[in-house]
């Protein structure tokens, strides 16, 4: 029962999420963003090169991970800084991280009622790499095209108490 | 004019940097916490201060504790997610001024410059 909850409340954070990100990349890129995906995430699901992850607690508790292939990221920092970067540096980490953060955060206002307080992004970087989620949990994945590439969100979350 | 950025994303301070320098603002500081903030307030004249809220070592409210320590009047503004909003009002009972929504945009910076500053841009 536990898990048919979890799953609830993961697909009621889905269209707060989603607005979220479309109104980031519209807002920090003046980028328009297509969806390609929404589903269930499998647990073997490699994420892109470059992932943020944002834990958030309060009347349920969860992770938010917002993942860039690198020329996504590469091509958001040009677009941001009018930099050209070709290798993961901590500018480009900490972009991905700062993107994660402001979703996460415009995510959160949208859904006052779980009264959600937001950690600081971490940021895993790698090819092929996963992120678990908690076993009662039904994380959804999310993939998106954009002007400045692919990119895929994953987020999870279990009620509390 | 003289202002102080603090933020822990490099990104973001990069991007207030370029967007107050279009603004024809040269005497910029910027600090990635607190603790560098703090000490570059001491050593500078800061007319306008802008301060990430959520941000590791020191937060952005015991950063406006520490400044309003040492200066009860130099405009200080906070820079928050949308999410943190709810803080605004404790950060007001600690002496913050104003308050900017991640992401800005370079109207909305400049319309709090304009709000808390004598200035021209």
């Amino acid at each position: 029962m536990k898990t048919a909850a979890s799953a609830s409340l993961t697909s009621q954070i889905v269209n707060p999420v989603i607005s979220a990100t479309v109104d980031t990349f519209s807002m920090m890129l003046d980028s328009s963003i297509t969806r390609t995906g929404l589903g269930l995430k499998r647990p073997d699901t490699s994420f892109y090169d470059i992932t943020a992850i944002i834990g958030l607690s309060g009347k349920s508790a969860g992770s938010f991970c917002l993942s860039f292939p690198a020329t996504t990221a590469y091509e958001t920092v040009h677009r941001m800084l009018d930099m050209e970067v070709r290798e993961i540096t901590p500018l480009v980490c900490d972009t991905v991280g700062e993107f994660a953060n402001v979703i996460a955060g415009s995510a959160k206002d949208k859904l006052a009622s779980l009264e959600l307080e937001m950690g600081l992004p971490n940021i895993v970087h790698g090819t092929g790499h996963n992120v678990e989620f908690p076993s009662n949990s039904q994380p959804m994945l999310a993939t998106f095209d954009s002007e400045v590439g692919p990119f895929m969100l994953a987020f999870g979350f279990v009620e509390r108490g | 004019m003289n202002v102080l950025i603090v933020d822990d994303s490099e990104m973001t301070r990069m991007v207030a940097k370029k967007t107050l320098k279009a603004l024809g603002i040269e005497n910029i500081h910027e600090a990635a916490d607190g603790q560098i903030a703090i000490e570059l307030f001491k050593a500078n004249p800061v007319d306008v201060v802008f301060s990430d809220w959520n941000m590791p070592n020191m937060s952005g409210l015991e950063l406006l504790k520490e400044i309003r320590a040492i200066n009860t009047t130099v405009p200080v503004i906070m820079i928050t997610t949308e999410g943190s909003r709810g803080k605004v009002m404790e950060a007001i009972q600690h002496g913050v001024s104003d308050y900017l929504v991640k992401p800005f945009t370079p109207v909305g910076l400049r319309e709090k410059l304009a709000k808390w500053v004598q200035t021209t841009v």
